[in-house]
């Protein structure tokens, strides 16, 4: 039995509409290709994520302390950084991310 | 709050950090502590483990900083990789402390999952993907990038790059496949 090309496996992947009813049947019916498929697909999933609605929580302000205090970082920075809205003397340095104009 | 992605972590605080800036390690723990935290809280289940593993992240991430290669990685997906370690680490201990005690329930190898436990992993898998998609160099960076972030079938990204069907559709194959394959090798499936 000849599996699907790996071209074809990608691109649907991708979630481009390609490929004959026999390449179909194959899927529904190839472990492999299924398989195969699926792990693109994952990858695609990830690589496309919206992170942005993820919540997350902030570790207390003990842990910024004691990596502070192991390191022997500058007095400087011992405020807890997440305290912080953002970083004074770096932020101007970040580029802003880039919009798409509508 | 809410997840940092990496599209605006520069390049050049990259080099900063493995140059000894201090502030860049702060900045680093402001944008991706949260994340690192939350992992190991989802997988370690108590928040003294968790405190525990997010302190070890960043000492021993400033402590190997001049093993960081600024040109082969980026400190995002850097980082993420040292938390998986300190977590195994942490799991394994667990385990093994489980043992000398002769607990009636045995750890098994998988963490225990939460269950939103998986957006936190396809967060850091996310920032994991970010560096393997630079890694990936021309044209096949440009090619997935029109693929993935703007929607484009392999007919449009060949006319809009003036490159030939072929090679884009084997561009988009090898390119796709190892990012799968990033993702088997962080996770340690085949
Ligand atoms: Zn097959």
């Amino acid at each position: 039995m000849e599996h699907l090309d790996a071209e074809l496996l990608s691109l649907l992947a991708l979630g481009e509409s390609l490929g004959t009813d026999t390449d179909a049947d194959h899927l529904a019916s190839c472990l492999v290709c299924s398989e195969t498929l699926r792990g693109l697909q994952h990858a695609v999933h990830i690589a496309t994520l919206d992170t942005a609605g993820i919540e997350l929580e902030k570790p207390g302000s003990q842990n910024w302390a004691a990596i502070h205090q192991a390191l022997g970082l500058s007095p400087t920075l011992a405020t807890d950084p997440l305290t912080q809205p953002s970083a004074g003397p770096l932020s101007h340095r970040r580029s802003q991310p880039r919009r798409k104009r509508p | 709050m809410e997840a940092a992605a990496s599209h605006d972590w520069d390049a050049h605080l990259d080099h900063a950090f493995a140059g000894g800036d201090e502030r860049v390690l702060a900045e680093a723990y402001r944008r991706f502590g949260p994340l690192v935290y939350t992992l190991a809280l989802r997988s370690l289940g108590e928040r003294a483990a968790a405190d525990d593993v997010t302190q070890e992240v960043f000492i021993r991430a400033w402590k190997s900083r001049t093993t960081f290669r600024p040109e082969a990685a980026r400190l995002p997906a850097w980082l993420i990789g040292i938390a998986r370690n300190a977590i195994s680490d942490a799991l394994s201990a667990r385990s093994r402390q489980r043992h000398l005690e002769q607990a009636a329930i045995l750890l098994v190898a998988a963490p225990v999952s939460r269950p939103d436990a998986g957006d936190v992993e396809e967060v850091a898998d996310r920032l994991t993907l970010d560096e393997e998609l630079e890694h990936l160099g021309d044209p096949q960076q440009t090619i997935m990038r029109l693929a993935f972030y703007e929607d484009l079938t392999h007919d449009q990204i060949s006319s809009r790059l003036n490159l030939p069907l072929g090679t884009v559709k084997s561009h988009i194959r090898r390119s796709l496949t190892r990012l799968r394959t990033r993702l088997e090798v962080e996770h340690g499936t085949p």
